[in-house]
């Protein structure tokens, strides 16, 4: 077998970053983070650590869980070299950043969140959606917290409510994932979601990737197939504001926000598209699952090219001003705030992200379908020069189509709210790891 | 002409914080690779020629793309692409000055094929981009260079995938489309695209803000709405575009949010309504039997209810199937509201002013 180069294969020759971390004036005892492939990182807790593995055994009993967070004071370093005050969430394990560090947790484990405060102003933790996820307010130097119990299975946001939605726009706010106790359909496929809320289509369609003889190659979902999206927005001025100690009114916020930097996990454009905890990458038929959530003020309207996706889940809403979608209601009459696994699992090129929204989208991985034919996009090597049928992975982008979110500081186009993605043709399954 | 060297390409070139927009990978007059003879073939030449006389008596330039093969000049929106299922087609970009590209929004074919600069090329001459559409729907084709700008400059146009051709079913009227394969018939049909122009922006450079420069594109204030390139004076409430339909006909409506705004739609009250089809992609089992088995078992088309209010993203497509009804009246005018949503406070543009962003279209009965 021909001995391939991962580097040569993805052919990013760009530069090497340096050490993420230095430290800012100590006086402030804040640390200065340049992001580059500083990657939002993920921490498992009790029986979803399993899962990873196992692929959702039913058999595994609830665990109680600790998850120890604290709330910082960084300067984060934006991709035009601008430095940006921000309050981040941070796990002892984890470096302080924007968005906090994404938390999986089971079904059903009781989890203890406990919460210390490193900030000079209060500080609280929620999770919308969850019931009994609301902590009591810990002073500076002080510690909080709460204990719930993991809800049905899907994306929740965890973040500060004080004085909402300044502190969470300030920073603080993170993912928690909730893995299902037993995700699997009648037929056995794995699916993110709690049995009780499968829907008819959601079953079709994940019993549908381990089929190898309709429209999809035959993989099935695998739980290690998934990516976060937070999506956020941030106005230096008012984190000016916060650095000075200057109170800051919501409403005031709300008014006259006007974004300068529009982020991906906390990065964007160059940097997003090099970021291991964005950039997906797989076989084609191999379905990923891309957790969105958007935890700024703006509202987003995502652009995938490449593959059209699924929306699978969304966030549970009431109907406001008489706005409503078939597609958008939930198969039960979910609590607001709670998972919706969809009904009607549409295909899109473009996703509504509203402040708050979390929504779950899957690239199918299929063959990119408007290829030609004639075009067999395989593999070989040595590449010809000529010819683009050859080369892998072929790599697309996603991008906010709300364009203004595709800028930095002002201009800087395409240094915003977008990433990349990849896609490996099938016949060099086995032969690169990726 | 001349043979892709990929390694001054982002497909295997370096990529660097500059190759992303400032310094991005230009090519004159590529060669497609892995060319094969069109079925279809399509030439969009850059102009910077539009303008538009708004209701306040001020003009607001546009660009956009002109097909060469006709005589209309300085077309704004730009020329719909329409094509077959299952053609090869060829869509030629033709530049004037600086770089451009078609991007084909929501059709999916190689990284070299999709327009977009910094993975692949920005085109200072002429590329011709090759793909094979696999399903029926309603698409769109735009520049992707400096998109933030070129877009809203107008450089944008409906790109629709008709399905292949076959035979009229038993009752539907000669003359009849279908919406795509295994899929319903429609007698007339509309596609309309919703943009708001911030006049401010349509002053600025082509490369205005690529190379670190703050140009206030984080700042998007519209005061202009238009449908279908056609300035809406949002002070009387007059110059909605009009399409028509026969009493006991279908009408395809193709509703297309060409703006940076949420587009929130008021569907019309009277005629039933039905959505067939979402960004290109039909819902349920139409489709079934094409190369590639795109069928969507998982989806359902759905009824929409006079009134009721649907979001639109930027750049998405919902395709509504309006069933009017044999009693109508010839003259009835039914009416489609598109507010222009802030995309920070969700509030109508410019509320309670005469620049309001508050919108409609009109389907009349004849």
């Amino acid at each position: 077998m021909v001995q391939l180069r991962l580097g040569w294969l993805r052919a990013v020759t760009g530069p090497v970053f340096e050490t993420r971390y230095s430290y800012g004036e100590p006086m402030k005892r804040r640390e200065f983070l340049k992001y580059g492939s500083a990657s939002l990182l993920t921490l498992a807790f009790g029986g979803s650590a399993l899962r990873l593995v196992e692929g959702g055994s039913g058999s595994a009993k609830a665990a109680a869980v600790t998850i120890n967070l604290s709330a910082e004071e960084i300067m984060a370093e934006m991709i035009d070299g601008e430095e940006v005050f921000m309050l981040a969430f941070r796990s002892p394990s984890t470096s302080a950043r924007v968005p906090g560090p994404v938390l999986r947790v089971r079904e059903g484990d009781q989890i203890t969140i406990t919460l210390f405060n490193n900030t000079e102003t209060p500080h609280k933790l929620e999770i919308p959606g969850v019931a009994g996820a609301s902590s009591g307010t810990a002073a500076p130097q002080q510690s909080t917290s709460v204990t719930f119990t993991a809800p049905v299975a899907g994306t929740y946001l965890y973040l500060d409510p004080i004085n909402a939605p300044v502190n969470r726009m300030l920073g603080l706010h993170g993912v928690m994932i909730v893995e299902p106790a037993d995700g699997r359909t009648i037929a056995g496929a794995v699916t993110p979601y709690s049995r009780a809320t499968h829907t008819p289509a959601i079953a079709t369609l994940f019993d549908a990737f381990g089929v190898p003889t309709g429209r999809f190659p035959g993989d099935p979902w695998h739980p290690s197939r998934e990516l976060v999206w937070v999506f956020h927005q941030f106005d230096p001025r008012f984190h000016a504001m916060a650095e000075r100690g200057e109170s800051i009114n919501a409403s005031t916020m709300q008014r006259d926000f006007l974004a300068r930097y529009f982020t991906i996990n906390g990065v964007s454009g160059f940097e997003a598209a090099h970021d291991p905890s964005i950039v997906a990458t797989g076989f084609v038929g191999q379905p990923m699952l891309i957790r969105n959530v958007n935890a700024g003020l703006n509202w987003h309207s995502p652009h995938i090219h490449g593959n059209h996706v699924f929306e699978l889940a969304g966030t549970a809403r009431s109907a406001s001003e008489g706005i409503s979608s078939p597609q958008e209601l939930p198969l039960t009459s979910s609590p607001e705030g709670s998972v919706a696994v969809r009904k009607n699992l549409i295909h899109r090129d473009v996703w509504t992200m509203a402040p708050l929204d979390r929504k779950d989208m899957l690239i199918p991985y299929e063959r990119p379908p408007d290829i030609p034919d004639e075009v067999r996009w395989h593999f070989a090597y040595p590449p010809a020069q000529e010819t683009e049928q050859t080369r892998a992975p072929l790599r697309y982008v996603m991008h906010d189509h709300t364009e203004v979110s595709l800028t930095a500081g002002g201009g800087n186009y395409p240094q915003g709210m977008m990433c990349h993605w990849e896609i490996f043709p099938r016949e060099l399954m086995g032969q690169v790891l990726i | 002409m001349a043979t892709i060297d990929f390694s001054q390409t982002g497909v295997t070139g370096p990529l660097t914080f500059d190759s992303f927009g400032c310094k991005t990978f230009e090519q004159a007059q590529p060669d497609t690779p892995d060319r094969i003879a069109p079925t279809q073939s399509f030439r969009r030449r850059v102009h910077f020629d539009a303008t538009r006389k708004m209701w306040d008596g001020k003009t607001v330039a546009f660009w956009s793309f002109e097909d060469p093969t006709t005589k209309v000049k300085a077309s704004f929106p730009a020329p719909t692409l329409r094509m077959r299922q299952g053609e090869l087609v060829h869509s030629t970009v033709e530049t004037r000055k600086g770089t451009h590209t078609i991007h084909h929004h929501g059709i999916e074919p190689t990284t070299v094929n999709d327009g977009v600069g910094h993975v692949s090329f920005e085109v200072n001459g002429s590329y011709t981009y090759q793909m094979q559409p696999t399903v029926a729907g309603t698409f769109l084709y735009h520049c992707h260079k400096n998109t933030v700008l070129h877009f809203e400059m107008g450089m944008y146009g409906f790109l629709i995938v008709d399905p292949p051709p076959a035979p009229l079913p038993a009752g539907v009227p000669a003359g009849s489309k279908q919406c795509f394969v295994g899929g319903p018939w429609y007698q007339a049909e509309a596609a309309w695209v919703f943009d708001d122009v911030d006049a401010r922006w349509h002053n600025l450079d082509f490369d205005a803000g690529l190379c670190g420069d703050d140009v206030g594109l984080n700042r998007f204030e519209p005061k202009y709405f238009l449908v279908n390139g056609q300035p809406y004076n949002t002070k009387t409430k007059t110059g909605a575009v009009r399409s028509k339909v026969k009493r006991g006909q279908k009408i395809l409506l193709r509703l297309l949010n060409g703006a940076y705004s949420q587009l929130l739609l008021s569907m019309p009250n009277g005629p039933a309504m039905e959505v067939v089809s979402i960004d290109g992609r039909p819902l349920g089992t139409g489709g079934a039997g094409l190369p590639g088995g795109l069928s969507s078992p998982w989806s359902q088309p759905f009824a929409l209810s006079g009134g009721q209010k649907i979001v639109l993203s930027s750049a998405g497509r919902y395709d509504v199937l309006v069933s009017v009804p044999a009693t109508a009246s010839v003259g009835t005018v039914y009416k489609l509201g598109a507010e222009f949503r802030h995309f920070t406070s969700f509030e109508a543009r410019n509320r309670g002013t005469p620049y309001e962003g508050v919108v409609h279209t009109e389907i009349e009965v004849t």
